[in-house]
């Protein structure tokens, strides 16, 4: 009686969709947009330099690309962010694991991990920029700042959320401390992590603008401080919704890499 | 399945390395670094030119530009991490106040760069007419707000006659669109910008009602005293570009589009807007070194301005503050 209670109430919270529709319905969205804007362009007449017609964007686009300067800003924006995203998630998880296993020194550094979640970084990055010059580093730095904090508190509520009585299984066992991180406390806490990194994910985006804004001399923000500076609205545009599709992909990426490894999730419901 | 994900990485990793581009060293040349505010613009032409025409590397000098905040980078040169940079009067003697000892070394700018501009309907002829007006402005800080208050107080207003608005870099969209009666910009960029778009404009020029010291060159009282020889060879580079870059405008903008991101690729009339703010921002650069007298009357009006707004307490030894032994 209850299989198929459960089974409808699955089907009620995510209705199947065909392949095709699942294109169709972002695909319409977009188009929608695109329409509305041109709508407003068409009757609000504004000069282009305020809001510029989707046509004027979109011959922006082929231009910078066909020339190379899109890549050539584009590459560099994704070169910090990833570079962000490596050293602030593997900070973030090594840290969190000795935190986890220290409980005093969570205790003792919850005030900084509450107030960390609310570090604006558009007050900080001109400093960090001051510190470690203008270059790569610290724009990385920055990205890994707002990677580290997000993924940290993950993995200790990954870690924390380990069911006591597989940890008392592993004792008896007489399980080594590797085994038990990686048999039990890694693929445990694996989900909230990867959780932790998706979101993560889009924060070391902004990051990485945050920092190009402040000073730079290459990538994404750039590109809008130059479209800024010569009234070049329609490059403003440009880099701005690359940003926008840069950040989705990258999450979807993080989505299909949670999705691949948390693979055992899945057949453990299924079959269970 | 696995040999696809490897080839994607490496693909990836293998696009991005590309991004990367080799280190060139010029062994015989002195590298330095010249911090220049804002982002690449065609304003800053005469640099361009002195890297194309040789002028730094005659001079020993090879110059890499840099572009940032203006307050962060005076401290940098203040606290000698850099050693040169473009940086305004004012800031100049703020950050003396502060105790950190950056000098002026050479003067970039003959005229103090800012002024009120106004759409014609607004009839705000004379800084008087500014009385019961929406200002707008980047912020309460910088260049502009210190040009505006320098205005303001010249036809005896203060910051109860105003409101000032905090807009950001955004003067010309906030004129055009009514948010702001008038806004405070660099002389030679937003009106040009205005103009060439078919608004009529009134610009009060600062300039006009106080002589303030403009952009300048500045190095620290470190380099000045262990490295004079460095000082007076980027001093002297700076001015030849400066010089070079006026009389040579229709060339000295040639150069901008190798150094201006995106310049080529603006529209034939965006790319003659460009060209007329170069030219409106020639009409204010100083080619001939300014004698001493005059240099310290700037400085001096500089220092009381400042006083009278509270941004710096106490008196300054002014002949500290600015050297002219470099730029000659």
């Amino acid at each position: 009686m209850t299989e198929p209670l459960k089974n409808e109430h699955a089907q009620r919270l995510s209705p199947r969709i065909s392949p095709l529709l699942r294109i169709l319905y972002p695909l319409g969205s977009v188009i929608l947009l695109l329409a509305l804007w041109q709508v407003l362009y068409s009757l609000l007449k504004l000069p282009a330099f305020i809001l510029p017609s989707p046509k004027m964007v979109w011959d922006k686009f082929l231009l910078i690309l066909l020339n190379g300067t899109w890549w050539h800003h584009l590459s560099w924006t994704l070169l910090e962010i990833l570079l962000g995203l490596l050293i602030g998630g593997l900070a973030a998880t090594l840290i969190g694991y000795g935190l986890s296993k220290l409980s005093f020194l969570e205790r003792l550094m919850a005030p900084f991990l509450v107030g960390s979640s609310s570090l604006p970084m558009v007050a900080v990055a001109p400093l960090l920029i001051i510190w470690f010059g203008a270059g790569l580093g610290s724009k990385v730095l920055i990205c890994s700042l707002t990677v580290f904090f997000p993924v940290l508190v993950n993995v200790l509520v990954g870690l924390r959320n380990t069911p006591q009585e597989l940890h008392e299984l592993m004792r008896s066992l007489n399980a080594s401390p590797w085994q038990k991180l990686t048999m039990l406390e890694l693929p445990a806490a694996l989900p909230v992590l990867l959780g932790g990194l998706r979101v993560g994910t889009t924060l070391s985006v902004i990051g990485a603008i945050v920092g190009e804004l402040v000073s730079s001399d290459r990538g994404l923000g750039f590109l809008i401080n130059v479209g800024r500076g010569q009234y070049d609205t329609a490059l403003v545009f440009v880099a701005v919704l690359s940003l926008i599709l840069m950040a989705s992909l990258l999450y979807y990426v993080v989505l299909l890499l949670e999705r691949r490894a948390l693979v055992w999730q899945t057949w453990r419901k299924d079959h269970l | 399945m696995k040999k696809r994900l490897f080839f994607l990485i490496f693909l990836i990793i293998t696009l991005l390395l590309s991004a990367c581009k080799p280190f060139a060293e010029n062994e015989a040349l002195r590298p330095v670094t010249l911090n220049l505010t804002y982002i690449p613009n065609v304003q800053f032409a005469p640099y361009y030119v002195g890297i194309e025409k040789g002028f730094f590397a005659e001079a020993g000098l090879d110059v890499t530009l840099a572009y940032g905040n203006e307050a962060d980078m005076v401290a940098l040169v203040g606290a000698g991490k850099e050693q040169f940079m473009i940086a305004s009067g004012e800031q100049v003697l703020m950050s003396r106040a502060q105790g950190l000892p950056v000098v002026s070394v050479a003067n970039w700018y003959s005229d103090y760069p800012v002024g009120v501009v106004a759409l014609k309907e607004a009839n705000i002829q004379s800084p008087a007419d500014l009385k019961g007006k929406q200002i707008g402005l980047p912020g309460l800080f910088g260049a502009s707000y210190i040009g505006f208050e320098a205005l303001a107080r010249s036809a005896n207003l203060s910051d109860s006659d105003y409101s000032l608005n905090s807009i950001g870099f955004t003067q010309v969209e906030s004129l055009v669109t009514g948010q702001v009666e008038a806004v405070v910009g660099y002389v030679a960029n937003e009106p040009v910008q205005l103009k060439a778009r078919g608004y009529e404009v009134d610009v009060l020029r600062v300039a006009d009602a106080v002589d303030l010291v403009g952009n300048c060159l500045v190095t620290n009282e470190k380099t000045i005293a262990d490295e004079p020889d460095f000082v007076k060879a980027m001093a002297q580079a700076v001015v030849k570009s400066i010089r070079y870059a006026a009389e040579n405008p229709e060339e000295a903008f040639d150069i901008c589009k190798k150094h201006v991101e995106n310049l080529n690729q603006l529209s034939p009339e965006e790319l003659e807007i460009q060209r007329q703010v170069m030219l409106s921002s020639i009409a204010i650069w100083q080619t001939e070194p300014l004698e001493h007298v005059e240099q310290f009357r700037k400085w001096q009006n500089m220092q009381h301005l400042l006083l009278e707004l509270g941004l710096i307490n106490e008196t300054l030894d002014i002949e500290g503050a600015f050297s002219d032994t470099f730029d000659r």
